[in-house]
């Protein structure tokens, strides 16, 4: 690969499964042929039928103010009125960002313990355009049970992982 | 094609995302993002799933010309390494 740059941008988009077509008699990449019985999507040696449309490569170069418990010091966040700085969920809100994620990107992960309310900030990044530039939030549906389902939007809607509804700018 | 090392993914594609997108369009698109001539291919854990996980970030690092994709798990990410001559992508 002379450049890698992608021209596309793969950020949130939703991977829903891979292949591996490999030599089977090749020791080095099978060696790296990840081996889980819970994915019946891996096949070795064996060519899918390809897809049709346009092949393109890639290798070239809301807000709202916010609502407060009276007495308690405590601000109640929502998905309509998330802070600007995550750092102001400290109050009440813990940090359960996985060490992976920790480790390998910039978002955070947060819980209001006493609501059960999860949140993911991203912060955006310098350069880029769309939601990708700007810092945003995206909050778990606590009742999801699909891709579909996965977050809330800005009015506490279930919306598809990806969709352009579940990035809640601050 | 006996000896072709490929490393083919299937995904939904942010079309929204995307600098050419056209508001009529679906904010999806479901395609094929192919590696080609692969040299290395690795999923950090290993066990951890393909299932509709979302992509959080993309490193490439053109120093040994690998792609890191970074995926949303069910209790943490995992991340996908991959060394290939040639990355295409194919819309459905």
């Amino acid at each position: 690969m002379s450049t890698l740059s992608f021209h596309v941008r793969f950020e949130r988009s939703v991977v829903r499964q891979y292949q591996l077509y490999a030599p089977l008699s090749d020791p080095d990449l099978m060696s790296l042929t990840p081996v889980n019985p819970l994915q019946p999507n891996v096949s070795v040696g064996r060519i899918k039928g390809n897809s049709k449309g346009t092949r393109e490569s890639v290798n070239s170069g809301v807000g709202g103010t916010k609502g407060s418990n009276k007495g308690t010091g405590k601000v109640n966040f929502s998905p309509s009125n998330l802070p600007k700085d995550p750092q102001e969920l400290v109050n009440g809100w813990k940090d359960v960002t996985p060490e992976g994620m920790a480790k390998n990107t910039a978002s955070r992960e947060y819980i209001d313990p006493s609501t059960g309310m999860k949140v993911r900030f991203d912060p955006g990044k310098p350069g880029a355009s769309g939601f990708e530039g700007k810092d945003h939030y995206h909050v778990y549906n606590p009742n999801g049970t699909t891709k579909a389902d996965y977050y809330l939007d800005v009015n506490g809607n279930p919306v598809a992982k990806g969709s352009k509804a579940s990035h809640i700018v601050p | 094609m006996p000896d072709e090392k490929k490393v083919v993914i299937k995904l939904e594609l942010c079309q929204w995302k995307q600098s050419n997108y056209d508001e009529s369009e679906p904010e999806m698109q479901e395609g094929v993002l192919s590696f080609i001539d692969v040299g290395s291919f690795k999923i950090d854990p290993p066990s951890f799933l393909i299932d509709s996980n979302e992509i959080l970030d993309v490193k490439v690092h053109d120093e040994n010309k690998s792609v890191e994709i970074i995926l949303m798990g069910t209790d943490d990410v995992g991340k996908v390494s991959i060394v290939a001559q040639d990355i295409y992508w194919e819309g459905c």
